[in-house]
C-alpha cells in the first residue's frame, strides 16, 4: 500500500524540508560573513545617511555574487532531487509535480492580512533586487499560489495600497503625490515586466511535455489484462457480441478522454495529469500511453467483430438474409463523455482543498526563504501579524494590561530594547512631522509593529494558559522499514489502527505525537515502529509487576492444557 | 519521542482451538470455538504427529487455523476487514 502519496510526505517531503534548512543555513552564514567583511565596515562608515543606502547596496551584492544565496528554486530541487536520487528514489514528471504544488502551498497566505501584508511588501522599493532574481520557477510558484488563494478585490487595492504608502514612506514623500504615483507604477511594472518570468517556465514545461508524449507515441503497448476482466470477459473470443460493442464504446471513449487530457496538459504547460479513475497526478508519458492501450484494445475488438460479421455472412450467404440492426449500431464507437470529465475536475478540487487545509496550520513556521517576503516581514517586525489579526479580541482585550506591564516590566517585548527603536523612533518622528504622506505611514509602521509586538507577547500568554500551543517545529525522524510483526498501519486524527502480530489493535496517541506525524516529521513506518516498541516495554512492565502472578497462571495454564490436551 | 503515554484496544475476535484423541488414544480431532461460541465447530481428524506437533508448540495457531478452517478464517478475516472499516470511519466523523 505504499503509493505514492505516502513515499511524498513520508519520503521526500522530510527530504525537502532538510535540503532547504541546510541551504537556509549556508545562506545565513554566507550572508554573515558578508556584513561582517571589510567592505561592509566601510560602506556602512559613509554618506550623508549615515552609510544606510551604501550599507543595503553593499549587502545586496551578496545575492548576486554569493555562493549560496545566488541559489534559486531549480536549483534547490535540483538539490532534492541530487539528494532523492542518494535514497535510490527516481524524480519523475509527477513526483516533481507533487513538490512544486508542495511548495505552491508553502508560498499561499494563511489569512487576508498576510495576504495584503505581503502584496504591499512585495510592492515597494525595497523588494526590487528579489524581484530581479525572482527565476522562472520561482514566479510561477507565486503567480500559482495567488491564483489559489484567490484574493478579493478589496484586500488586493488594500494590499496596493499599502506598497504605495511604504513607498512614499521611505522617499520622504518625494515629489508628492505625482512624483509618488510615477514610483509605484515603476515599481509595479518592474514587477509586471521586468521578469515575465513564468510564462518561460511554463513553455519550457510545453516544450518538455511535447517531447514526452511524442516519445510515449513511439512505444509499443499490449492491452492489460484487466481491461478484459472489467468488461466480464477473459479473452476477446469468449465475449458475445453485445460485451464487445460495449467494450468498445467504453474503451473509446476512455481513450478519447486520455488523449484529450494530455493536449489540454501539454497546451497549459503541465507534464502531469489527472488520472480518470482515482483523480490521481500521472505523468502525460503514463496518459498517453494507457490512451494508446485503449486504442489497441479498441482496435483489437473491432478486428474481432468485423471477423465475426464475416463468418456470419458466409453463413447467411447459405441461408436466408437476417438484417443486424443491432451490430451495425454498435460499430459506431465515437461518443464523447462530458461527465467524467466533470467529475475528475471536480475531485482535482477536493483533492487540492484537501491538501490546502492539511498543509496550513504545521507550515506556518516552514516558510523558507524561498518565500522572500517572509525576510521582508521579519525585518519591519510584523512576522506573525496574521495571528495578531486573526486573534484580535485577544490581542486587544490584553492591550491596556501589557502597556501597563512595560512601567513596571512585566511587558518583556516592548521596552527600550534594540527590536523597539526603530518602531519607536518611526512613531516619534512621525508625530513631529508634517507631511502626511511621510506620517501617515510611520505611524502606521511603528504602530502595527508594536501592536504585533506586543500581540505577540499576549497571545503566548494566552496559549500557554489555555493550553494551546503554538505550531512546533518537530524533529525530523528518517523513515523506516516496517517491522514485520506489523501491518496494515493507518492514522485517522491522534488514533493509529494497525496490526500487532495478526491482532488488530486501536492505538490513541498523545496529541504531540499525533501532530508531529500530521506535520510530517515522523514518517508513518517510523511511528508505527515506534508504538511497537511501546507496546512492548508496556507488557513488559505489566509481566514484572505482577511476576508472582504471572507464575501462578502459567502453571495453572500448563495444568489445564494437559487436561485438555492442549487449548489456545 | 521515547517517553510519551499511548492507549491501546484491540477489536480481534476471540478464537480457540484444541486437539483431542478418542479413548484408546489412536484417533485424533481437532476442534475451534470462534467468538466465545459454546458450539464450536465440526471437529477434522488430523494424524497424531500433527496433535504432538500442536500440543508442542511447534505451529502458530492462526497457521493451524488457516489450514483446517480456513472457511471460518475467511469470514473471520472480512469481519475484522470490516471493523476496521467502522473504526476508521467512526474517527473520520469525530475528526470531522
Amino acid at each position: 500500500m505504499a503509493d505514492n502519496k505516502d513515499i511524498f510526505t513520508s519520503t521526500v517531503v522530510p527530504i525537502m524540508d532538510k535540503v532547504r534548512d541546510d541551504l537556509q543555513r549556508k545562506q545565513a552564514d554566507e550572508y554573515e560573513r558578508h556584513s561582517r567583511s571589510w567592505g561592509a565596515m566601510m560602506a556602512g562608515a559613509a554618506g550623508p545617511d549615515g552609510g544606510m543606502a551604501s550599507l543595503d547596496a553593499y549587502n545586496s551584492t551578496i545575492l548576486y555574487t554569493g555562493e549560496w544565496n545566488t541559489k534559486t528554486v531549480e536549483d534547490y530541487i535540483d538539490m532534492v532531487k541530487a539528494e532523492l536520487k542518494k535514497k535510490g528514489i527516481a524524480v519523475d514528471a509527477v513526483l516533481e509535480k507533487k513538490m512544486i504544488d508542495h511548495l505552491v502551498h508553502q508560498q499561499m497566505p494563511k489569512s487576508t492580512v498576510e495576504y495584503i501584508l505581503r502584496k504591499a511588501a512585495e510592492g515597494t522599493i525595497f523588494y526590487l533586487p528579489q524581484r530581479a532574481r525572482t527565476s522562472s520557477l520561482q514566479d510561477h510558484i507565486n503567480k500559482e499560489a495567488e491564483r489559489q488563494y484567490n484574493p478579493s478585490l478589496a484586500s488586493e487595492i488594500t494590499g496596493n495600497i499599502l506598497s504605495w504608502a511604504a513607498n512614499a514612506a521611505s522617499t520622504g514623500g518625494f515629489g508628492g503625490f505625482i512624483g509618488q504615483a510615477i514610483l509605484d507604477l515603476g515599481v509595479e511594472g518592474g514587477s509586471r515586466l521586468a521578469p515575465g518570468q513564468e510564462s518561460k517556465y511554463l513553455e519550457k514545461q510545453k516544450d518538455i511535455a511535447r517531447k514526452e508524449v511524442a516519445a510515449a507515441n513511439k512505444k509499443k503497448v499490449t492491452i492489460p489484462r484487466w481491461m478484459l476482466t472489467q468488461m466480464g470477459f477473459e479473452r476477446i473470443a469468449d465475449a458475445t457480441d453485445k460485451q464487445l460493442g460495449v467494450a468498445v464504446q467504453w474503451a473509446q471513449s476512455n481513450a478519447d478522454i486520455y488523449r484529450k487530457k494530455v493536449n489540454t496538459a501539454v497546451n497549459n504547460g503541465s507534464r502531469t495529469v489527472k488520472s480518470h479513475g482515482d483523480g490521481n497526478d500521472m505523468s502525460v508519458t503514463d496518459a498517453t500511453l494507457r490512451a494508446m492501450q485503449y486504442e489497441a484494445y479498441v482496435k483489437a475488438l473491432k478486428k474481432e467483430q468485423v471477423s465475426r460479421k464475416e463468418a456470419r455472412k458466409e453463413e447467411q450467404a447459405k441461408a436466408s438474409v437476417i438484417t443486424e440492426a443491432e451490430e451495425t449500431s454498435i460499430a459506431s464507437p465515437k461518443v464523447t463523455q462530458s461527465v467524467p470529465e466533470e467529475q475528475s475536475s471536480h475531485n482535482t478540487e477536493a483533492v487540492q482543498s484537501n491538501t490546502a487545509d492539511t498543509s496550513s496550520a504545521p507550515n506556518d513556521n516552514m516558510l523558507g526563504k524561498f518565500g522572500g517576503w517572509n525576510n521582508l516581514l521579519d525585518a519591519f517586525g510584523l512576522s506573525g501579524a496574521g495571528d495578531t489579526f486573526r486573534y484580535l479580541g485577544v490581542t486587544l482585550a490584553n492591550l491596556p494590561d501589557m502597556l501597563l506591564g512595560v512601567f513596571t516590566g512585566r511587558t518583556k517585548s516592548i521596552g527600550l530594547n534594540k527590536s523597539t527603536m526603530m518602531p519607536l523612533a518611526a512613531l516619534i518622528g512621525g508625530s513631529f512631522i508634517k507631511n502626511p504622506l511621510l506620517k501617515i505611514p510611520m505611524m502606521l509602521y511603528g504602530g502595527a509593529n508594536l501592536i504585533n509586538k506586543v500581540g505577540q507577547e499576549s497571545l503566548a500568554e494566552y496559549r500557554q494558559e489555555n493550553g494551546l500551543t503554538q505550531p512546533v517545529r518537530y524533529k525530523q525522524y528518517p523513515n523506516e522499514e516496517l517491522n514485520p510483526r506489523i501491518s496494515n498501519p493507518h492514522v485517522e486524527g491522534n488514533v493509529l489502527i494497525v496490526d500487532i502480530d495478526h491482532v488488530p489493535r486501536i492505538v490513541t496517541m498523545p496529541p504531540t505525537l499525533a501532530d508531529a506525524y500530521q506535520s510530517g516529521a515522523i514518517p508513518l513506518n517510523t511511528l508505527a515502529n515506534h508504538i511497537l516498541a511501546k507496546t512492548d516495554q508496556m507488557q513488559r512492565i505489566q509481566i514484572t509487576e505482577q511476576p508472582s502472578q504471572e507464575v501462578a497462571r502459567h502453571y495453572e495454564q500448563n495444568q489445564e492444557r494437559e487436561q485438555v490436551k492442549g487449548i489456545r | 519521542m521515547a517517553d510519551f503515554e499511548i492507549d491501546i484496544q484491540s477489536f480481534d475476535i476471540q478464537r480457540t482451538v484444541s486437539v483431542y484423541p478418542d479413548r484408546d488414544g489412536i484417533v485424533w480431532w481437532t476442534k475451534a470455538w470462534f467468538n466465545g461460541r459454546k458450539k464450536g465447530e465440526r471437529a477434522i481428524e488430523i494424524s497424531r504427529a500433527l496433535a504432538i506437533k500442536f500440543i508442542h508448540d511447534d505451529i502458530q495457531k492462526d497457521e493451524w487455523l488457516e489450514e483446517f478452517f480456513p472457511k471460518q478464517m475467511e469470514v473471520l478475516h472480512a469481519a475484522l476487514a470490516q471493523t476496521r472499516e467502522q473504526v476508521i470511519n467512526q474517527y473520520q466523523q469525530t475528526v470531522v
